[in-house]
């Protein structure tokens, strides 16, 4: 029977495309670009029908054509010609250069590729020499500022440091809001590994937190042909529940006929600390304005110069100090890191078959002293394709090999695996040179006795050469994915495609710190012991993926023509996690599971989801300048309850070419509408649906712990997270509008986007009342509406013989709202994260990720009011609102110039508006280093506009802070110190910065070498941030991958900027 | 084409859905079982229950009832020391006692009343009563009737005080009036307390913890309105003989490890980066060394440089140098007691005192006051009992002497089982509140003191702890927030 329907349902596919050419003859040509090289590669295909080649390495294609056929030249960053064959045999095509790119075919969803203009939504291309120009290591990160509407945020400096991209906007309360990324068709992981040692699963807890990167940063740039942004829903949605905050669709290069080439690019690059806090130095180590020699904190005099004795007194001797302001000491701290990047491929083929083969390695060193932070990556990629009459078939297969090693950051973790190198050296007094504690290195040194454990000047820190020689991390991950697709023509106009692909990686990581014991009767006694740890973790992650695609494509007359397609997919992801951990270290610097009589915490989890998917869509085109598209996918997911697991959403768009329906003038020759609307459905966690119990743990009040096994017996509790057998998905619906323009010979371009999108039914984990006998539940709440407006402006202003310059500027406005959270009854919002009083909340009115604060207690004019006594602020009860996590605006700028072989670029964002939490602030503001904590000489102060309360209302306050009280107000325990703790998000960034000189061809000649560049590049060369900011990139997090990343920082390491050389050849 | 589309559409989902539905059926949770039997959640239930009265309503039970005080060299109890609590300082407490402990115990209830394992359930209910009763001491009304139904009660209803302990001591009552012959009531092994023992042996404990916690309940409403019903029932109580706890009802299973150590310990110095928070308070200093009785000073406190020194209660700011107070003792490896006997025979000698008993009552106040040296293993002189001795029964004094000698020594003993004492004081008016500092000519040892930095009006002691912010986050039926200084509904 069902042989019998698929039959019926192929014949009605068969007899409207019944059509045939007749007479085909050969037609042959060489295609050159318009300033006069030869073009490989370029698309040469006969308009409605899908017979096509590139032309090869010189430029030269064949083909056979009917006389009566037109040919379409096409080629990335070249605008397409079309030209009707009619009797010649011999054609040659000179195709121009298109800044707007506005001709190219694009890659859109399940690796379709289509025309640009008949695209109803709105995509970026980015193409390799973007990806390359500046050598980032992580093609993520070479993103950044390209975009309008994608927000791309590296958490740190730190080599193979994670990168969080996310499109238009925060959409999920608490779910996912990242892309789905895809190479060559393929869904990927992209999973962040993130961890710290009370996070039972990658979860972003803020002790001892490291972060390994996410696995789309382990992509080698070089193979990357191209990425395209599919930002809309009506984009994306054919990729079905996953690509409903868009998706990044990465086409790897393949081999292409001709010759055998071989491409080899290499370069080296240093780098530095970009920022450390900018603290005051005009007061040094004490406390309450009193010198302390044992005091960790910049709370003492001035700095007048004199030499102090300060420290411990060991052995009768104590050290001496200048007391004056070491104003590099946390710079002075780091060393300069570098980073090498090289690749080679060989690439070729003939046009029934290319292959591809590439090997690269990836290796750097951060700035931390040591290779505590450092990255090595290998990449080996194999690309090839066939071409037998109707059959055809691709495969690419990548391994990558990647070993890494972190700084923690965070707080520490006396417990287990120790201090974090961070915290410690940025509370040391303003005079103290932290290198000199470098003396713990050498027990010959004079001063090796002042600077152990037992001695070290304060009881309050940790010597950070200590921390940094007995701990460390390895994370090893190897990783294998790529795909197979096979190809058939059925018909002339119907083809089927059937594509199966995987993504597998085994990780395993492992950290540890050194037993720490103070002696008893050590100078330091009453600081903590720490105990010494070690932890282990095996993750491993499957993705298998697959789809069968049927594509008809046919012309119906002269000016209608249909491309079409459906599909079946499915999509299945496991997981699988090991941990183990002791603490307690027996022996010391002997880091295995073994070393420790206490009981190991083990956990071990495994996860599995699958998805099956239908999904079809049709463009019908008008005359080659109306093209309307319909879609629609249903899937049916394992994850919510059975019986409801199955959702369905469609999709239409139009695009209509304007300026070749009306005559426009001469200077505006481009002119294209578009308008989309879509939606797109989203699936839960696994294992929301059913209620279970989980293994022994209790809590013994605000610390510690009872687990079990206790007393030599298990045991399970009711899981407190309440299963939901009413789970439904969670919609999002959007609306986008556009308007691409082209003027002056379209040196003038201009792309518009207007969306606004709405995602409802948030699957989100609601926090219940206890009482209850649960805390969570995963429900169907509230809604996030997300509109914005993003504008790319492209300009060529010059353009001669020798010399063009080009400027890009991206801009993103986005305007987010929580709608409703249908929390009616409960406190109306929803708490995503909290560092002390600060809070990261989702509440009904706000931008989604709105940061909370203690504020002071202010009359209705907005003076502060203080405690008439002692001249302190008040503390409000309620919380003030402080701002968005996400920025007002972003403006992204790029320009080159093109010289004779010289290529110079440039971009840089800016960012505008947006508040994010630093940790960092809290300890400069407590320790006394704040550059801010300096008002009126530390000596008493009326607070400025201050007011106290009378009987009658407000009266103006007279009563100073007084000395002893400056530190109380600025880090003491009055929470609404934490005020100060939020800081503005607004910066300046010059990303990239590239010279690039190409050798000419005839230099060339003689050589056995076809292409090389030299070039030298800089990233992160400049940051600029406001007055309110003058401690930490606001860029930096530690707070995972989730919405949370945007929250801020938790003792975050530094950003760095790095500059280097790089070379390319070409055999 | 649009139909073309739609049967497409239609045949690939009728290719796949066949085997589709069982291919998707993947979401049972593999990592977690999803049925569990009850012996397996009881010991979790138990220790959760141990884990928050051990841990945090052992630190504010300690510094309430004036045993320590916040150091003046840290910060972590300053809230808690001067008065100063938060909405969201109990959350935990909250949160452990009732999605953890209390709610286990409910599972563990359902499951062994359908297995008919009473002995099982008399344990549950004997715990989680004591559970709730801690809740309903610190916070006054809580929910009960509606609380621990999640399937249908997402709001539960808080219930006023009264009603709450009426209803304990209703399901203690039908608890103990089960059949325990049935023949189902086999020995629980996994039994934290008194696990590993024969069935009837196990029944037989577990009854006396019942009606030692139904002592407690009546105890505590002495002061109350409900005070003649009360008196009434502990004197049946004891005219029927009825069987009480004879030794410590305890976890004592303690390891020197991380998270399996005692809750006070874990909590206070092992997890916490400073372990000296708690100090010896002036107020028991004054009273331990006016009635010379260091040896248990010794035993609870390990001295500073300069000797045995406390901190005037709450006075963090003090200038007193770092390491002079006396710190806290507590290891690892501590039993916790849902009771020490002594704490059982103090309430024995108050409950024969109230019924009109004083031989009984001076015979279970000796026991107590030896108990509690033995508690801590510290040698006891049975002289400072004896005619003459410090601690002497006052025998030929009026009831309220002999309750408030009673009380006294029942503070003195409840060291690291403060919230008690705290909860007696607030009962009885004993140790009586100070009009002046420790320091002052006028003071008189023992008397409590307000904490130095207090938050609240002058010369007012706090009462409670403030109604939680998780459970306000969840609940349109949490009360509004009462002052500290609003009595539970039982106290003086």
């Amino acid at each position: 029977m069902r042989k019998t329907l698929l039959f019926l349902f192929l014949g009605c596919l068969l007899i409207p495309g019944w059509q045939a050419f007749a007479q085909d003859k050969q037609v042959s040509g060489v295609v050159t670009a318009d300033d006069g090289s030869v073009l490989p590669g370029v698309n040469v295909t006969l308009k409605g029908t899908t017979r096509g080649i590139t032309s090869d390495i010189d430029g030269k294609y064949t083909i056979t054509a009917p006389s009566s056929g037109t040919l379409v030249f096409s080629f990335v960053g070249y605008l397409s010609q079309s030209i009707v064959v009619g009797s010649k045999s011999t054609i040659n095509v000179t195709l121009v250069a298109d800044a707007q790119q506005l001709g190219e075919v694009v890659v859109t969803a399940l690796g379709i590729s289509r025309e640009r203009k008949s695209l109803g939504y709105s995509t970026a291309t980015i193409a390799n020499t973007s990806i390359t120009e500046a050598r980032n290591t992580s093609p993520l990160d070479a993103l950044n500022a390209r975009v309008p509407g994608l927000s791309v945020n590296t958490a740190s400096g730190a080599p193979g440091a994670s990168t969080v991209l996310n499109i238009r906007g925060f959409n999920s309360v608490t779910g996912n809001n990242q892309p789905l990324f895809v190479i060559d068709g393929v869904p990927m992981n992209n999973r962040g590994n993130t961890s710290s040692t009370n996070a039972q699963n990658g979860n972003d807890d803020f002790n001892r937190s490291m972060d390994f990167g996410n696995q789309m940063n382990d992509i080698n740039p070089n193979e990357i042909e191209s990425i395209t942004v599919l930002k809309g829903i009506s984009a994306s949605a054919l990729y079905g529940s996953r690509a409903a905050n868009g998706a990044i669709l990465i086409t790897t290069k393949r081999g292409k006929s001709g010759k055998t080439q071989v491409d080899i690019s290499s370069s080296f690059a240093r780098s530095q600390v970009l920022r450390v806090p900018h603290l005051q130095n005009t007061y040094g180590q004490g406390w309450s304005g009193l010198f302390d020699r044992i005091e960790n904190g910049s709370w003492g005099p001035k700095l007048d110069g004199k030499t102090r004795l300060w420290g411990n007194v060991v052995d009768n001797s104590q050290m001496l100090k200048p007391f004056s302001a070491q104003e590099d000491n946390l710079k002075d701290f780091f060393d300069k890191g570098y980073e090498w990047n090289n690749s080679i491929a060989v690439s070729g083929g003939t046009e029934t078959a290319n292959y591809r083969v590439a090997y690269s390695n990836a290796t750097a060193d951060g700035v931390v002293p040591t290779n505590a932070d450092s990255y090595k990556r290998n990449t080996l990629s194999l690309n090839g394709g066939l071409k037998l009459n109707k059959f055809s078939v691709n495969s690419n297969i990548n391994y990558v090999h990647k070993n890494q090693k972190v700084v923690a950051t965070g707080q520490g973790d006396d417990a287990g695996g120790g201090k974090v190198v961070w915290q410690e050296i940025i509370q040391i007094p303003r005079d103290h040179s932290i290198v000199d504690s470098k003396a713990l290195l050498d027990p010959n040194s004079p001063y090796y006795k002042f600077m152990t454990l037992d001695n070290y000047f304060t009881p309050y820190a940790q010597n950070p050469y200590w921390t940094l020689y007995n701990q460390g991390n390895n994370y090893d991950e190897d990783r294998i994915f790529g795909n197979i697709e096979f190809g058939y023509q059925l018909l002339k106009n119907l083809d089927v495609r059937y594509r199966v692909g995987g993504d597998y990686s085994d990780a395993f990581q492992k950290d540890w710190g050194n037993v720490g014991k103070i002696s008893d009767s050590a100078p330091n006694s009453s600081a903590n012991d720490v105990f010494g740890g070690v932890s282990q973790l095996a993750r491993q992650n499957r993705q298998f993926n697959s789809d069968l695609i049927f594509n008809f494509k046919h012309n119906f007359g002269s000016r209608f023509d249909v491309q079409a397609f459906f599909g079946h997919n499915l999509n299945e992801r496991t997981s699988l996690t090991n941990f183990a951990k002791v603490t307690n270290l027996d022996l010391p610097g002997f880091y295995n599971l073994s070393n420790s009589s206490v009981t190991p915490t083990t956990f071990a989890t495994t996860s599995k989801r699958r998805l099956v998917g239908i999904y079809g869509q049709a463009t019908f085109g008008f005359d080659n300048w109306l093209y309307l598209t319909v879609g629609a996918r249903n899937d049916w997911t394992s994850t919510l309850p059975k019986g409801k697991n199955s959702y369905f959403y469609p999709s239409a768009s139009i695009s209509a070419v304007l300026s070749d329906v009306f005559k426009l003038p001469a200077e505006i020759p481009f002119v294209k509408v578009r308008f989309a609307a879509a939606s797109a459905g989203n699936d839960a966690d696994p294992y929301q649906v059913y209620s279970v119990y989980v293994p022994g743990s209790v809590r013994a009040g605000g610390f510690g712990n009872i687990n079990f096994p206790f007393g030599g017996l298990n045991a399970y509790e009711v899981s407190n997270n309440l299963g939901n057998q009413n789970l439904k998905p969670e919609i999002s619906t959007e609306y986008e509008g556009g308007l691409e323009l082209g003027f002056f010979g379209r040196r003038v371009g201009l792309d518009l986007s207007y969306y606004n999108k709405l995602t409802k039914n948030q699957i989100i984990s609601l926090a219940l009342e206890p009482a209850t006998g649960a805390t969570t539940q995963t429900v169907n709440l509230g809604s996030v509406r997300n509109k914005g407006v993003e504008l790319a402006l492209n300009l060529i202003p010059v353009r001669t013989e020798k010399l063009e310059w080009g400027v890009t500027v991206n801009y993103n406005k986005i305007w987010n709202e929580v709608e409703s959270l249908g929390l009616e009854g409960g406190s109306g919002n929803i708490l995503l994260n909290s560092s002390y009083n600060v809070k990261l909340r989702a509440v009904v009115g706000k931008p989604l990720g709105a940061i909370y604060s203690p504020d002071v207690q202010r009359d209705p004019n907005g003076n502060t009011i203080v405690n008439a006594s002692t001249g302190l602020p008040l503390v409000s009860s309620e919380e003030t609102y402080r701002g968005s996590i996400n920025p007002n605006y972003t403006l992204g700028i790029s320009t080159y110039l093109d010289y004779k072989g010289f290529k110079f670029s440039a971009n840089g964002d800016y960012r505008n508006g947006g508040v994010f939490y630093s940790y960092t602030a809290r300890l400069n503001y407590f320790n006394g280093n704040a550059y801010m904590s300096q008002y009126n000489d530390r000596e008493p102060f009326v607070v400025p506009g201050s007011v106290i309360k009378t009987d009658e209302g407000y009266a103006p306050n007279t009563t100073p802070v007084s000395r002893a009280d400056v530190f109380t107000y600025y880090g003491g325990s009055t929470s609404a110190n934490e005020y100060n703790h939020v800081l503005p998000k607004t910066f300046f960034k010059l990303r990239n910065v590239s010279l690039t000189y190409s050798v000419p061809k005839k230099a060339l000649a003689k050589l056995p070498v076809r292409g090389a560049s030299v070039g030298v590049f800089g990233r992160n060369l400049v940051l600029w941030t406001p007055k309110g900011n003058h401690v930490v990139d606001p860029e930096a997090n530690t707070f995972g991958t989730s919405l949370k990343n945007l929250y801020g920082e938790f003792a975050a390491g530094p950003s760095t900027a790095t500059y280097g050389v790089q070379l390319n050849l070409s055999f | 084409m649009k139909s073309i589309i739609k049967n497409g559409v239609l045949l690939l989902a009728a290719l796949s859905l066949g085997s589709c539905n069982d291919w998707l059926d993947v979401n049972e949770d593999p990592n977690n079982p999803t049925n569990v039997a009850p012996e397996f959640v009881l010991p979790a239930a138990q220790a959760s229950v141990a884990g928050i009265v051990g841990g945090d309503f052992a630190i504010i039970g300690g510094l309430w009832s004036q045993h320590w005080t916040q150091s003046n060299s840290a910060n972590q109890y300053r809230g808690i020391d001067s008065y100063d609590l938060q909405p969201a300082d109990y959350n935990i407490a909250w949160t452990e006692l009732y999605a953890g402990g209390l709610n286990d115990f409910e599972d563990v209830k359902r499951k062994a009343t359908e297995s008919g394992n009473n002995n099982m359930v008399l344990q549950a209910v004997a715990v989680q009563t004591y559970g709730f009763q801690m809740l309903a001491d610190w916070f006054d009304k809580i929910p009960l009737s509606e609380a621990l139904q999640v399937e249908s009660i997402k709001a539960p209803k808080y219930d006023e005080g009264p009603a709450v302990y009426a209803e304990l001591l209703k399901r203690l009552d039908a608890a103990l009036a089960l059949d325990f012959n049935n023949g189902k009531s086999t020995a629980v092994a996994s039994d934290l307390i008194y696990g590993g023992t024969s069935a009837a042996n196990q029944i037989d404990h577990w009854k006396r913890f019942v009606n030692t916690l139904k002592l407690k309940l009546y105890l505590r409403q002495t002061a109350s309105a409900n005070s003649a019903q009360a008196i009434a029932a502990i004197k049946a109580m004891l005219d029927a003989n009825t069987p009480f706890l004879e030794d410590h009802a305890a976890i004592t299973k303690f390891v020197d490890e991380p998270n399996r150590s005692n809750p006070l310990y874990e909590n206070n110095v092992r997890q916490l980066n400073v372990s000296s928070n708690l100090r010896l308070s002036r107020t028991l200093q004054t009273y331990l060394q006016a009635n010379a009785d260091d040896a248990r000073l010794a035993a609870y406190f390990t001295p500073g440089s300069g000797g045995q020194a406390g901190l005037e209660q709450g006075d963090f700011l003090s200038g007193v140098g770092v390491n002079v107070p006396s710190v806290a003792r507590m290891t690892a490896t501590d039993p916790f007691y849902f009771f020490s006997i002594d704490e059982v025979y103090f309430m024995l000698s108050e409950s024969y005192l109230r019924t009109g008993n004083d031989a009984k009552a001076k015979e279970f106040y000796d026991k107590a006051v030896a108990a509690a040296y033995a508690k801590f293993n510290i040698a006891f002189d049975a002289k400072k009992i004896a005619k003459g001795g410090v601690y002497e029964y006052p025998s030929a004094g009026n009831a309220e002497a002999k309750l408030k000698a009673i009380i006294f020594q029942k503070w003195v003993a409840m060291f690291r089982q403060g919230y008690e004492s705290f909860w007696d004081q607030a009962r009885t008016g004993y140790p009586e509140k100070s009009a002046v500092a420790t320091t002052s000519d006028n003071y008189v040892p023992g008397q409590w003191t307000v904490a130095a930095k207090s938050v609240l009006e002058k010369g007012a002691l706090p009462k409670r702890i403030p109604y939680t912010s998780v459970s306000r986050d969840g609940n349109v039926n949490t009360p509004a927030l009462v002052p500290l200084t609003s009595k539970v509904w039982w106290m003086k």
